[in-house]
C-alpha cells in the first residue's frame, strides 16, 4: 500500500511529530512510520538531529574513578567524619581568631608550665639541631622519584601527594643554610608534585581526601615559588589555585571532595594557600580568601580553648599545635613568645633520638593511622621552625 | 533518632531526595532488574555488589554530568552519586527500576551543583577559559562534535536533562517524568522543543559552515 502523503505529515502539523523520536530510540514501535518517513522531511531531520546527537563521543572514567569511590564508602558517614574534627578544628579557629582580634589570653600559663616542661636552657640551639635531625631524616627516606611514601612510614597511601608536600614544606621552610643536599631533595619533591598534577590543576588521585593534597600541594609550591620564581611553576599554580576557588562552598567553606559539606580543616589548609598567593601577587583570591576567612570567623566557638596536648593530662595534637605555633608566631607579644618556648621544648623532647627513626616524631595522636610519621615528623618540624 | 522509623517521603527529604518514589506506579521485581537485587545485597553488607554497580554504571553517570555540561568536576559528581546511592542502601526498595533510581540521585546532585552556579560565574575568566579549553583538548573533538557540544549548550537547562536522559542515557519517556518529576506530556513536549532547537542550532552551523568555505 503507497502511504499517502499530505499537509498533515508535513512540518508541525505531521501526525509522527509528538512519537517520532521514541520510534528511532526503540522505545515504540510505529507500524507505518517507514514509509511515512520517506516523504516527511520533518521527521527526517528528527532523524538527523539524533544522528548528530548520537556522534558526540562518550567520556572514559579515570583509571582510579572505580578505586576512589569505593574509598569513600568505606569513611564513615560524612557526617561524623566532619565531627570528628570538629573540636580540635574549631579549637585552632579560635587561636586565629583572638589573635586576629588582639584578645589573645592562651600564655596565661606557660611561665610555670615552663618550669614543668622538659629543661633546656639553650631553646634556640636545641631547634635547630632538632630541625637538622629533621632534614636528615627527610633526606634518608626520600623515594627515587621524589616523593615519600606513606605505606612505608604508616600512613594511608591515598594521601601521598599530601604527605610529600608537607616535609617538603617543612624542608623549604627550615631556617637552615641551603646545602646541596637540601636543595636535591627539594627539587626533586618539587618535580615529583608537579607531575602529579593534571592539566586542570588537580593534585593526585581523586577521592574523598583529596582536598586536603590540594590544599596543602599549592601551599607547598607557592613556598617553592616564594623562593625560585618560575614560569612553569607560575602556570601549575594558576591553575591549582584556580581549583581551589572554584570547589569553594557558597558560604566561603571547602569540605571532602566530591560533597557539599564544610570541614575546618580542609578549609583553613585552603586559606593557607590562597593567603599566601595573595601575599605573592594573586589578585583573584582575594575575594575567595575574604569569604573563607569570614566563614572561619562565623565558626570560631569563641570560648572554647586550644587542645594542642601539651597542658598535663592531654593528648597531644601535632595539627592542632601548628596551626598555634603559626598564630603565636605572628602575634609577636610576651605572652605569645613564652607560649611557644613551652612548645617547642615539649616537641624536642618528643622527637626520636636515636636509631633508624632519629629526627623523627613518633605517629602517636589522634591523625597518626592516616599521615603517620610523615605526618607527625613535618608538622612537628614546621611547629619549630 | 530510628532513621527505619521514618517514612520512605520524609527519608527522602532527610538525605536530599526529590519525593517521588512512592509515586512510582509500576513495581519491579528484583529478579526482573539485576542490578536492583545486587542493590539489596548491598544493603546486605556486600562490598563486591556494590562495586559491580560502580564499574557498570560509573561510565553511563560521567557521561550524564559531562552532557548536562559539567568540566572539570564530573569524576566528583560520579563519586557523590554513588556516596547516595550508598547511604541509602538499608532503605532502597525496587519500586522502580534501579537505572531510574539512580539517575533521580544523579539528578539531585547535579541540582545542588547548580545551586553553586551564581558562585562559579564569579570565577575568574581564565580559569573557566582554561577548564573548557582542557575538557575539549581531553576528547579531541572533531567538528560535528564541537557542533553538538556547542548545540547542546544553547539548551535550556530543562531542554538538555529531557535530551540527555533519553538519547544518551536511554531512559524512556515515563522513567524521565519520574526522574524529573513532570507529567509524561511535558517530556514529550520538551523533547520536540529540544530536537526543533537542535535543528535550528544545526542548520545555522551549517550555513556558516558553507559561508565560511565559500
Amino acid at each position: 500500500m503507497k502511504h499517502k502523503t499530505n499537509k498533515a505529515d508535513h512540518g508541525n502539523e505531521c501526525r509522527f511529530r509528538e512519537d517520532a523520536a521514541r520510534h528511532f530510540t526503540g522505545e515504540i514501535f510505529l507500524p507505518d512510520f517507514q514509509h511515512h518517513l520517506k516523504e516527511c522531511s520533518s521527521c527526517q531531520e528528527v532523524g538527523e538531529v539524533l544522528q548528530r546527537l548520537h556522534s558526540l563521543p562518550s567520556a572514559e572514567p579515570s583509571d582510579h574513578l572505580t578505586a576512589t569511590i569505593l574509598a569513600s564508602i568505606q569513611q564513615p558517614e560524612i557526617a561524623p567524619f566532619r565531627h570528628r574534627f570538629h573540636r580540635w578544628a574549631a579549637a585552632a579557629i579560635v587561636l586565629i581568631s583572638l589573635t586576629a582580634m588582639g584578645i589573645w589570653q592562651i600564655g596565661k600559663k606557660p611561665v610555670d608550665q615552663i618550669a614543668q616542661a622538659p629543661q633546656s636552657p639553650t631553646i634556640s640551639q636545641n631547634t635547630d639541631r632538632s630541625v637538622q635531625e629533621t632534614l636528615d631524616w627527610f633526606s634518608r627516606t626520600q623515594e627515587n622519584d621524589g616523593s615519600w611514601s606513606p605505606a612505608r612510614w604508616g600512613g594511608d597511601p591515598r594521601f601521598e601527594v599530601a604527605l610529600t608536600a608537607l616535609p617538603l614544606l617543612a624542608i623549604i621552610s627550615a631556617d637552615t643554610e641551603m646545602t646541596p643536599q637540601r636543595a636535591t631533595t627539594i627539587d626533586k619533591a618539587k618535580q615529583y608534585l608537579q607531575s602529579t598534577c593534571d592539566t586542570r590543576g588537580r593534585f593526585g588521585p581523586q577521592f574523598y581526601g583529596s582536598s586536603y593534597s590540594q590544599g596543602i600541594a599549592t601551599l607547598a609550591l607557592l613556598t617553592c615559588y616564594k623562593n625560585d620564581p618560575d614560569a612553569e611553576t607560575k602556570r601549575l599554580l594558576d591553575h591549582a589555585l584556580g581549583v581551589i576557588m572554584y570547589h569553594q562552598q557558597a558560604n566561603g567553606s571547602w569540605g571532602p571532595s566530591g560533597t557539599a559539606h564544610a570541614d575546618v580543616t580542609i578549609t583553613l589548609w585552603q586559606l593557607e594557600a590562597l593567603k599566601m598567593a595573595a601575599d605573592l601577587g594573586w589578585k583573584d583570591v582575594h575575594p575567595h580568601l575574604s569569604l573563607g576567612t569570614k566563614w572561619v570567623a562565623n565558626h570560631c566557638n569563641k570560648s572554647s580553648i586550644p587542645q594542642d596536648g601539651l597542658n598535663p593530662g592531654e593528648a597531644i595534637d601535632y595539627f592542632n599545635i601548628y596551626f598555634a605555633t603559626t598564630q603565636l608566631k605572628e602575634a609577636g607579644d610576651e605572652s605569645s613568645r613564652d607560649r611557644l618556648s613551652y612548645i617547642r621544648l615539649s616537641l624536642l623532647s618528643k622527637q626520636v633520638q636515636r636509631g633508624t627513626d632519629s629526627g623523627s616524631w613518633t605517629p602517636d595522636d589522634r591523625w597518626g593511622q592516616a599521615g603517620g610519621r610523615l605526618y607527625t615528623t613535618a608538622l612537628a618540624s614546621l611547629s619549630l621552625h | 533518632m530510628n532513621k527505619s522509623l521514618l517514612s520512605a517521603s520524609s527519608f527522602n527529604e532527610f538525605v536530599g531526595l526529590p519525593a517521588i518514589l512512592p509515586s512510582f506506579a509500576e513495581e519491579i521485581s528484583p529478579v526482573d532488574d539485576l542490578d536492583a537485587a545486587l542493590m539489596l545485597q548491598v544493603a546486605k553488607g556486600d562490598h563486591a555488589a556494590f562495586e559491580t554497580l560502580v564499574k557498570k554504571h560509573q561510565k553511563p553517570l560521567l557521561n550524564f554530568f559531562v552532557r548536562m555540561g559539567a568540566y572539570s568536576d564530573s569524576e566528583d559528581l560520579v563519586q557523590n552519586t554513588f556516596i547516595r546511592l550508598y547511604r541509602y542502601r538499608e532503605r532502597y526498595q525496587p519500586s522502580a527500576k534501579f537505572t531510574t533510581f539512580l539517575y533521580v540521585l544523579a539528578y539531585r546532585v547535579w541540582a545542588d551543583l547548580g545551586r553553586k552556579t551564581q558562585r562559579r560565574e564569579r570565577l575568574s575568566e581564565s580559569f573557566q577559559t582554561e577548564v573548557e579549553s582542557s575538557h575539549h583538548l581531553a576528547t579531541e573533538p572533531s567538528i560535528p562534535t564541537i557542533d553538538v557540544e556547542a548545540a547542546l549548550d544553547t539548551l535550556s537547562e530543562k531542554l538538555r536533562h529531557v535530551i540527555v536522559l533519553n538519547f544518551y542515557q536511554g531512559l524512556r519517556y515515563q522513567e524521565i517524568a519520574d526522574v524529573l518529576k513532570i507529567p509524561l506530556g511535558t517530556v514529550k513536549s520538551r523533547i520536540n522543543l529540544a530536537i526543533t532547537a537542535l535543528r535550528e542550532q544545526f542548520h545555522e552551523a551549517q550555513n556558516k559552515q558553507s559561508g565560511s568555505r565559500q
